[in-house]
């Protein structure tokens, strides 16, 4: 199977969605789509805001990861489509960072299928963010 | 052997390293024992939470380690 590439450089624009959306016109087995963007948060820490975060990956390891979630993910839910992507470099807080789209007949396995992914994706793939503040000093972010 | 060691996220401040190619001595068969070495060059990794991957999979720190393996080193992931 071909290896697709989950990333791109910098946040993932409204354009950028608007078309992926626009593509799946013609695929009209499909009766319901469902979309999570994540989006990058302005948190306060210890009286500091985050002004963006910067996201590197294994870039390598994380296609790998990523071919075997859909992978699993296609045997596990009924779909028609399902794409992933993720920022890499500087992502400005208010701006998108992930972009899960998935497609199927129906509206239950859409929803259940695309909460599934996230949750894998958040746990399992190589991605690292540092949190710039405003001041220019930085954290490295971890999941919780 | 050679053992080509990545470093991600927060361990590339504290290694100050991206990648780094090892030639090991005789005596470093596992990850287990590399780990040690990468320990000892670099004590503030004790310190901290990270995974090893052995040619992009993350198992078992006893496996055996083979010339040209690529080892990452990965924090705690933050996508999304």
């Amino acid at each position: 199977m071909k290896k697709k590439n989950v990333f791109v450089e910098g946040a993932i624009t409204p354009d950028f969605i608007a078309n992926s959306i626009a593509k799946h016109q013609t695929k009209t087995t499909i009766g319901a789509h469902d979309i999570f963007l994540g989006q990058v948060r302005a948190d306060e820490i210890d009286g500091k805001t985050v002004a963006a975060i910067e996201y590197t990956a294994y870039e390598e390891m994380a296609n790998t990861k990523f071919d075997e979630i859909r992978e699993a993910t296609f045997e596990k839910f009924d779909l028609t489509c399902m794409h992933i992507y993720h920022s890499l470099g500087t992502v400005k807080a208010g701006e998108i960072c992930l972009f899960v789209f998935v497609s199927s007949p129906r509206r239950k396995q859409a929803i259940k299928a695309l909460e599934h992914l996230v949750e894998v994706i958040k746990a399992e793939s190589p991605i690292f963010g540092k949190e710039i503040f405003e001041d220019e000093t930085h954290q490295w972010k971890v999941n919780s | 052997m050679l053992i080509t060691i990545k470093y991600f996220g927060m361990l590339t401040e504290l290694t100050k390293q991206h990648q780094e190619t090892l030639n090991t001595p005789d005596a470093v068969m596992t990850i287990q024992d590399l780990e040690l070495l990468i320990t000892a060059k670099y004590p503030a990794l004790k310190n901290t939470t990270y995974n090893i991957a052995q040619n992009q999979k993350i198992g078992n720190k006893q496996q055996q380690l083979n010339n040209g393996d690529e080892l990452a080193f990965l924090p705690p992931f933050a996508g999304g």
